[in-house]
């Protein structure tokens, strides 16, 4: 058992003397942990807070890597794990996005370019973040991602490994990414001085089984009406566990606690919201993390987030007769890799099964991975008359988010399904 | 039974008093900084007009962006649905309201009922909205009323690429100092919004029939344009800045009925 308010009290000892993130996050967690008693709130800071610890103290090598490379691999190694982009966003919660985003703006980093990355470039070259000792990337869906943890791999001096994923999706495709991963794994051994044990990568994976099995509980008992979970929630540390902890015991415990939380709300009928209206489907991987009305305002007028798009279990089960091929079928079978039917079959499948009312797809800044399809997924879905929202916005930086505007998109939206 | 609209827009605060579906009277002001007082100064006015006290009205809507801001409303609306509802009023086929006002312009489908089924508005800029038309009606020493006859009365375009309101406002004093015509500026002003309009109308449905509201719809260059490049009739209302007053004053009305 995790004795969190040691760990916490411990971090913001440690942090004192330091000017890092770590210093603000470990306030901030200690202030939280008083607020909610949910076990899998407090696992989720507990857990963050053991990433930062044991990357800031140097207890084992730290691996930056981007979210969509299975954290699995990473724990595998013996590695603690560094998400930039989840740290970006965290930073960007504790308010301190647009200074970092300053920073990373003047490191030559174009003001087009996603926030998340912006923040995180602010945050990497002041030294707010651990120092790593190896950075595992992929190419497919952020196209900020390449560049901005090569140029990172750079400034820290350390090697950069790159698995680059393609469009399609056959046996080619998945051979040629195992390939790579059998690479890098032969490359983090020389670099990292350590013998990689496919056995201890199999247990990892049989504990993220039986994880993905627990979301997958979670994701059943949050098809139940009224809903019992805010998306809000979801959004900040749901998919954040799910990047970051997937394979880990913690992993484990956080999602079994959160199926056992949704239960007995559902047993003592405590929904998210007191009188559901609307239920919403929010599609894409962020929400803005700064102060913003949105999900108040949806809240005011019975507007819930039933579910969303980034805590979808697109991926199957790991066969662990070939885990290495198995972690490259988990990043093939990313719904917003490849064809948009692919994307779009699975959002019909989420509008289905959560009986969703309405649409929000977040398009994020700088994002044209999400611009790009939302399109053609508001046409299809108002031709199926489920109301589109393409709502403009910017997860980590305020500057691209305009209340006024928002509210009125928001509001109108809100007239739409009211009037249905 | 009596009921008002307020819309509250950037530029311009519009008064509607409505009995049981009639208008009694309208009037329109200049937003400016002080809201309140201007919201007081122009309801008063349409009381005055309809003679009637303010005790008189049954239920108030307010619209528009400064309609949070008023603590006299006994609900507030979405421009969008307003502007739907008010065209959709004078003109029952409408299926597309074009909607330029002074901070933003949208496009609104609705249904064969009037219902929103759907919109787009334009984002973050002001490239596009009657506030743009201020700025070049300005550069080029004209008066907004002036603009719309002047570029109708061009024989050549002068092509305008930046959408940004202060790079177009540079673009236009170059253009004069180039020795460029003020209609022919005025055209290519006037295309660019409507190119502008026509991008965000493409992400809907093109049927039935298009009304244009807000005060740009006054201007008629622009309405010109508009009707050679949408193949669907465009319906102009008598007066088109009223219609989001209007469409308010209508739900005030729906609301009252159901109480």
């Amino acid at each position: 058992m995790l004795d969190l308010n040691k760990i916490v009290s411990e971090l913001v000892r440690k942090s004192l003397h330091s000017d890092s993130i770590l210093s603000l996050t470990a306030q901030i967690g200690r202030h939280l942990l008083y607020r909610n008693d949910r076990l899998s709130f407090k696992i989720w800071i507990g857990h963050l807070f053991a990433i930062l610890r044991d990357s800031m103290l140097k207890k084992k090598a730290v691996v930056w890597t981007s979210i969509f490379i299975p954290s699995e691999l990473i724990y595998a190694m013996g590695c603690v794990p560094f998400h930039a982009e989840v740290f970006a966003l965290v930073a960007a919660y504790l308010n301190v996005g647009p200074e970092m985003i300053h920073a990373g703006e003047q490191e030559g980093y174009s003001s087009d370019l996603c926030s998340c990355y912006r923040c995180a470039a602010g945050l990497g070259s002041g030294s707010f973040f651990p120092v790593p000792d190896l950075i595992i990337s992929s190419s497919h869906l952020c196209d900020g991602s390449t560049a901005f943890f090569r140029n990172m791999a750079k400034y820290y001096g350390v090697p950069h490994l790159l698995v680059d994923v393609p469009y399609g999706n056959d046996k080619n495709a998945e051979d040629y990414v195992s390939r790579q991963i059998k690479d890098i794994i032969l490359q983090a051994e020389e670099v990292l001085s350590f013998k990689f044990d496919i056995d201890k990568l199999r247990d990892v994976l049989t504990i993220s089984n039986e994880t993905r099995k627990y979301y997958e509980r979670f994701n059943r008992l949050r098809e139940h009406v009224p809903a019992p979970f805010p998306g809000s929630r979801a959004l900040t540390y749901v998919s954040g566990m799910m990047f970051i902890s997937m394979g880990t015991h913690e992993g484990y415990s956080f999602s079994k606690a959160l199926c056992r939380e949704v239960e007995a709300d559902i047993a003592n009928s405590r929904p998210a919201i007191p009188d559901e209206k609307h239920r919403i489907l929010w599609l894409h991987q962020v929400k803005p993390y700064y102060k913003n009305s949105i999900f108040t305002d949806l809240k005011d007028r019975g507007a819930v987030i039933a579910a969303e798009e980034i805590t979808y279990i697109y991926w199957s089960p790991y066969d662990l007769r070939c885990p290495i091929e198995a972690l490259a079928g988990r990043m093939m079978e990313n719904i917003n890799l490849g064809p948009i039917e692919r994307r779009l079959n699975a959002v019909r499948d989420m509008v289905s099964r959560y009986k969703i009312d309405g649409i929000i797809h977040f398009s994020q800044w700088g994002c044209r991975q999400s611009s790009g399809g939302a399109y053609i997924l508001r046409r299809s879905f108002i031709e199926e008359g489920i109301p589109f929202l393409v709502l403009h916005g910017d997860c980590a930086d305020p500057a691209n988010y305009a209340e006024g505007q928002t509210k009125t998109r928001i509001q109108a939206f809100l007239e739409i399904l009211e009037s249905t | 039974m009596i009921t008002a609209g307020i819309d509250i827009g950037s530029l311009s605060t519009e008064a509607l008093i409505m009995q049981d579906g009639r208008i009694l009277s309208y009037a329109i002001a200049k937003t400016g900084p002080k809201v309140k007082t201007v919201v007081k100064e122009v309801l008063d006015e349409t009381l005055h007009m309809a003679s009637l006290s303010s005790g008189g009205i049954d239920y108030v809507v307010a619209t528009g962006y400064g309609r949070v801001a008023l603590d006299i409303a006994d609900r507030t609306v979405t421009e969008i649905t307003c502007h739907a509802t008010g065209a959709y009023h004078l003109f029952p086929e409408t299926r597309l309201v074009i909607d330029i006002g002074g901070q933003d312009s949208k496009v609104i489908q609705l249904d064969s009922r009037g219902k929103v089924v759907d919109f787009v508005m334009n984002d973050k800029c002001a490239a596009g909205t009657g506030r743009f038309l201020e700025v070049m009606a300005d550069a080029l020493d004209l008066g907004i009323a002036e603009i719309g006859p002047l570029s109708l009365r061009s024989r050549k375009k002068v092509p305008i690429s930046s959408t940004c309101t202060v790079f177009a406002e540079s673009e236009v004093i170059s253009l004069i100092a180039e020795g460029c015509e003020r209609r022919d500026i005025l055209r290519g002003l006037h295309e660019a919004i409507a190119n502008r309009i026509i991008g965000m109308a493409s992400k809907l449905m093109w049927t039935g029939q298009v009304t244009m509201t807000g005060g740009v719809a006054k201007n008629t260059a622009i309405a010109h344009i508009l009707r050679k490049k949408i193949p669907l009739p465009l319906n102009i209302p008598e007066e088109p800045q009223i219609v989001g007053a209007l469409g308010a004053a209508l739900v005030a009305q729906k609301a009252v009925a159901t109480i």
